[in-house]
């Protein structure tokens, strides 16, 4: 190679440089120069199953507080009707009939403010975590949905029970399933074990707007390994 | 073969070919760089911090060495970096196909639903680079009409002297 090609070699890509650099900051759909590493955050998935737990403990402890609420409910309306009744005979009695009813009303209050707080125990995210196969198995427990990301083929060989399929190859073919999905449930994409898929769909779903998606990386393979529950 | 390649008409249309086919192959991948990095990335060949850097600039470099070949000017230079693409974009497709893994080829488009077999793109990318890799081994440099003829003139000139 002479001086002269590596001349315009070197010119050509000084060219593709600039034009580059010029065009990606003009570009409405620019990205960054240096990109971000996608979340593997193993970590997570240890404090997420806790906080499954957490919150499976607090529903319960919710759901006690609701029955003894609803039992002390019924006493204080009997209560009320004893006093309805006194009241028609003594219309004195009236002042202390609103102040059962008021404590009734804060009761209420604080019963639909502690189910409100379990709730929101369990942390909302929008980018999508991976997890390891027993929060996952944790998950698949609860019946929340999981989504293999595979081609038709590989799903039809095997999957986890219950799996709905979006090939993310065909994401365009199969978007409207995903949009008659409702946003605020928790979903679980998954494929192989070597593959990328299922983070493409995690980013993808939370691109449009769903808020807890995690990436079980593990994939089918791990799941049929550990021999959970398949179709 | 070497016959072939030295006809002026075929050399300008290889050449127009080859670099239509990379200037179609950049537009696609220019609008849109986050999925083309998405494709790179699921390659598993660079580091994440290189993946948007080679988003950026990969289809430019296409776009320009297409330009370059259908133009007619520094081929060789065009060529050379052409060659050295097209064996790239062999390996990467062929360490895909052997290590099994699922990705769309990011080849002509982005969109991940226009998936093709990859074992058809190495072998669309074998045939390319045969005909670049003859184009630069017999053509000359700023082939065209237009300095053909000025050689000839100038060749003309000096024996009529």
């Amino acid at each position: 190679m002479n001086k002269k090609a590596l001349l315009q070699i070197t010119g050509i890509l000084v060219i593709t440089l600039l034009t580059g650099i010029f065009f990606n900051l003009s570009n409405p759909n620019r990205i960054q120069f240096i990109a971000n590493e996608k979340i593997v955050n193993f970590s997570q998935s240890d404090s997420l199953l806790n906080a499954l737990r957490i919150q499976d403990s607090i529903l319960k402890a919710a759901d006690s507080l609701m029955n003894s609420s609803n039992k002390r409910e019924d006493s204080l309306k009997l209560a009320m009707d004893k006093h309805i009744q006194d009241s028609i005979l003594a219309a004195n009695k009236t002042d202390s009939l609103k102040r059962i009813h008021d404590s009734l009303k804060t009761i209420n209050q604080k019963k639909e403010d502690s189910i409100k707080n379990a709730q929101n125990q369990v942390q909302d995210f929008v980018k999508p975590i991976d997890i390891k196969i027993d929060f996952a198995k944790a998950l698949f427990d609860k019946k929340y949905r999981f989504i293999d990301a595979r081609d038709l083929s590989d799903f039809g060989a095997g999957h986890i029970q219950g799996a709905m399929n979006i090939p993310f190859h065909e994401i365009e073919k199969y978007k409207d399933r995903l949009n008659d999905l409702p946003k605020d449930q928790v979903y679980v994409t998954y494929c192989s074990s070597a593959c990328d898929v299922s983070i493409d769909l995690a980013y993808y779903m939370a691109k449009l707007g769903f808020k807890k998606v995690y990436v079980f990386h593990g994939g089918w393979d791990e799941w049929k390994a550990a021999g959970f529950p398949a179709n | 073969m070497k016959k072939l390649f030295e006809n002026k008409y075929i050399v300008i249309a290889a050449r127009t070919v080859l670099g239509a086919v990379f200037m179609y192959a950049s537009f696609d991948k220019m609008a849109n760089p986050e999925a083309f990095a998405n494709i790179v990335d699921n390659y598993h060949l660079l580091p994440y911090q290189l993946v948007n850097a080679l988003a950026i600039f990969l289809p430019w470099l296409e776009f320009i060495t297409g330009l370059f070949l259908i133009t007619g000017k520094w081929v060789k230079a065009s060529l050379l970096i052409y060659n050295v693409l097209l064996v790239v974009f062999i390996i990467a497709l062929s360490q895909a196909l052997i290590r099994g893994l699922d990705i769309s080829c990011g080849c002509f488009s982005v969109n991940p639903s226009t998936t093709s077999e990859v074992w058809l793109r190495i072998i669309e990318d074998i045939i390319l680079l045969f005909f670049s890799f003859m184009l630069y081994k017999y053509s000359k440099d700023e082939i065209n009409v237009s300095n053909e003829k000025e050689i000839e003139n100038k060749y003309f000139i000096n024996q009529t002297n």
